[in-house]
């Protein structure tokens, strides 16, 4: 019987996965913008963008814009590769049911 | 939206789930491509800047700055229109749009050195000017078609390159008709298409979030 395929915890978490996808198609977000569009609040988005930051699928900058602290996000190539991974992982393990 | 079980173990997930996270994926991507830029009202107003200029550089006075004073303040008033729109917009920028920004940014600064050294050298006007003026803007025009994979701006690029041609076996009148000509149909009508699209795009995106 062919081994089931791992599903990668950190990108498995419901808002970490809405996060890198809307990455996905971007060079950058910033992290108000993500708030919005996740529907979070700033301390669970903080939280998770943290724990993707650590395992290196976000880059983050932060900067001044007119003179407002801006904090921006990029997905990585790791975590480009992770997301692409993923996606394999679970279609495998839908196997017929795609 | 809330992450509320371990990230040291995933427990197996059921088949709903799957493709509970699979739809999330394809609405995340899908909203993150979205945008809300409106750039047809600035072919229009090019368009305008454009006429105004052939017409200035054909009858009016101070020609030889026709040209350079209609650029200048269309390209004030269109780029204060655009900051103000990604304001209003602002929190992601996609690798598309960026690369389109710097496409129209280069080309802006290159017609601009064009006609700045132009009017000095007092060549505003003539069918070489004119002609390099629709080859340039049928270049930037099939460029962003070709980034954004758009035929319709193709064809307006098209006309700007057809234009181009058509002005070397012609004379100053001739080559003035055929560069309004391209106006018209590659920056006004384009415009109004473009904002059609837009508008159809917003109400799309509206009936989504709805």
């Amino acid at each position: 019987m062919p081994e089931l395929p791992e599903l990668d915890p950190i990108i498995h978490g419901k808002l970490r996965l809405a996060v890198l996808s809307l990455l996905l198609p971007l060079e950058e977000a910033e992290f108000t913008w993500l708030r919005e569009k996740t529907g979070s609040t700033d301390g669970n988005l903080g939280a998770q963008m943290q724990k993707l930051e650590e395992a290196g699928y976000v880059s983050v900058e932060k900067r001044f814009s007119a003179r407002k602290p801006q904090t921006a996000y990029r997905i990585t190539a790791k975590g480009r590769n992770a997301l692409q991974n993923y996606i394999a992982a679970m279609r495998a393990l839908l196997g017929g049911a795609l | 939206m809330t992450d509320s079980h371990s990230d040291s173990q995933t427990p197996f997930p059921d088949s709903a789930q799957l493709l509970d996270r699979l739809n999330l994926i394809e609405q995340m991507v899908a909203e993150g491509r979205q945008t809300t830029e409106r750039h047809g009202w600035i072919f229009i107003a090019w368009g305008l800047c454009y006429i105004v200029a052939t017409l200035w550089a054909s009858v009016g006075p101070y020609r030889a700055w026709s040209w350079w004073v209609c650029l200048a303040v269309t390209l004030a008033f269109v780029t204060a229109g655009q900051i103000r729109q990604r304001r209003k917009s602002a929190g992601a920028v996609s690798t598309k749009s960026h690369t389109l920004g710097s496409v129209w940014t280069v080309f802006s600064v290159a017609i601009m050195l064009y006609v700045f050294a132009a009017a000095i050298s007092n060549h505003i006007g003539g069918v070489m000017f004119l002609s390099t003026i629709c080859f340039f803007l049928g270049t930037v025009n099939v460029t962003s078609a070709a980034i954004y994979r758009w035929p319709m701006q193709s064809i307006a690029g098209l006309i700007w390159w057809a234009a181009g041609c058509y002005a070397q076996f012609t004379d100053t009148n001739g080559a003035g008709i055929a560069f309004l000509i391209a106006t018209f149909f590659s920056q006004i009508v384009f415009g109004i298409y473009m904002m059609v699209m837009e508008r159809r795009r917003e109400q799309q995106q509206g009936l989504q979030h709805a």
